[in-house]
This record gives C-alpha cells, structure tokens and sequence, in this order.
C-alpha cells in the first residue's frame, strides 16, 4: 500500500458494510479490498466513484468538442 | 481509480463475533442451549447470552457451501450462521437492535479489525453521528 492509498469501511447500525478504496491507480483497486470482501459476506452492489469518472472524463470532453466543431462548421456552410 | 462495494454481512468468523459479543458485554457460549418464550429452548451451535430472558442460537447449515470454482483458490468459503431467537416483547431488541443490526454491525467491525491486522494495516475507528462506525485502513 503506497502512503495515499487508503481503505474505508462503513458499517451501518443495520450491519451492511460499504468499502471505498481511496488513491488507487488501476486495476489495484479492485485487488486492494478483495480481501475483505470475500471474508465480510456476499458482494451486494459494486460501483466505480468520481476519481473514476474523473480520470475517464477528458476522453469524452474532447470527443463532444469534435461534435460541437463539426456543427459550427455545418452551420457555416449553410450560412455561405 | 476508485470503487466503492456494500456488501452483506455473513457471520462466518467465531472468534470476530466473540469480539461483537465482548464489545457488548455479552457471553458467546459453544454447543449450548438458548433461552425462549415460556422456558422453552433451542440448541445453538453457538449461544448469544443475553442479559435479558431470551438468548440468540446461531447455527450452520449442514451442507457447505459449494463455491464457485474460481480456479486460483481452492479454498471453500464455510456456510455463514444463521441467526434464531425470540423476539416477543422487545427484550432481545433492547440488546441487539432490530434484526441483530448492533451485533452484525460490531461483527462486522471486529472481522475488518482482525483482517486489517493479518494484513499489519492501520486502522483508525470513528463513531459517526448516524449510528455507523467508519474504519480508515492504511499502511
């Protein structure tokens, strides 16, 4: 575990658990908390949080400035 | 990258649910008799000694549990207890919550305390307003 790299867990006063892994890179994130999980009980709901979205997010923003490029340019040609 | 995962707590552990029930200051009792309604009782693998008039047994299924063969673990996961009591009048809630939610909460709390251990990760606990209890693992 590297110094940022950090394990959350919450257990609710129900008994249900959620684990959050914090600072990870790659596929050591979901390796990191395997090992609890197995031993807590049955996987319920798996989701990636916005760190994950955030380092996902610049491939999607440059694809939708390609769009909005080709709209202008559309509109440009209509105009003429 | 980060994930988040909720999980269902499966009692699996006996010594992590001794520490649920010395946290609570309660008996964990081994091959015994639990206490109902009217002096009636049920055999219990494990017994949960409450303080009030009824107990809580805990046992297995006798098959095991058949994992799924994930290949790089031979290991099988033993079947989770099942929890009995008697829940007339209110007395095993006052000590357990509803639905043994204090028991499997501080359950689940002694078990992520002893893997972080096996593992000679940090912990730090924190009781939060809402009633959970939030554990920070680092190295």
């Amino acid at each position: 575990m590297k110094s940022n790299e950090h394990i959350e867990v919450q257990v609710s006063p129900e008994g249900a658990i959620t684990i959050t892994a914090h600072g990870y890179t790659g596929s050591t994130c979901e390796e990191a908390t395997r090992f609890l999980e197995e031993e807590l009980g049955t996987v319920g709901r798996r989701q990636r949080t916005r760190d994950w979205y955030r380092s996902n997010r610049n491939t999607t923003r440059n694809k939708n400035q390609n769009q909005n490029q080709n709209q202008n340019s559309n509109q440009r040609n209509q105009n003429t | 990258m980060s994930h988040f995962v909720t999980i269902q707590t499966q009692i699996r552990d006996v010594s992590a649910l001794e520490d649920a029930c010395a946290e609570l200051g309660v008996e964990l009792l081994r091959d015994a008799e639990a206490r109902g309604y009217a002096n009636q009782t049920r055999h219990g693998e494990l017994v949960v000694r409450l303080k009030g008039p009824y107990d809580i047994a805990a046992n297995r299924e006798s098959k095991t549990c058949e994992s799924d063969n994930d290949g790089d673990n031979g290991t099988e996961n033993p079947a989770p207890y099942t929890l009995t009591t008697d829940w007339w009048d209110g007395h095993v809630e006052k000590e357990v919550g509803p639905r043994y939610g204090r028991l499997l909460q501080l359950y689940g709390v002694h078990k992520t305390l002893r893997e972080a251990r096996r593992k000679r990760l940090r912990v730090t606990r924190r009781q939060e307003t809402d009633g959970s209890i939030r554990l920070t693992l680092a190295a």
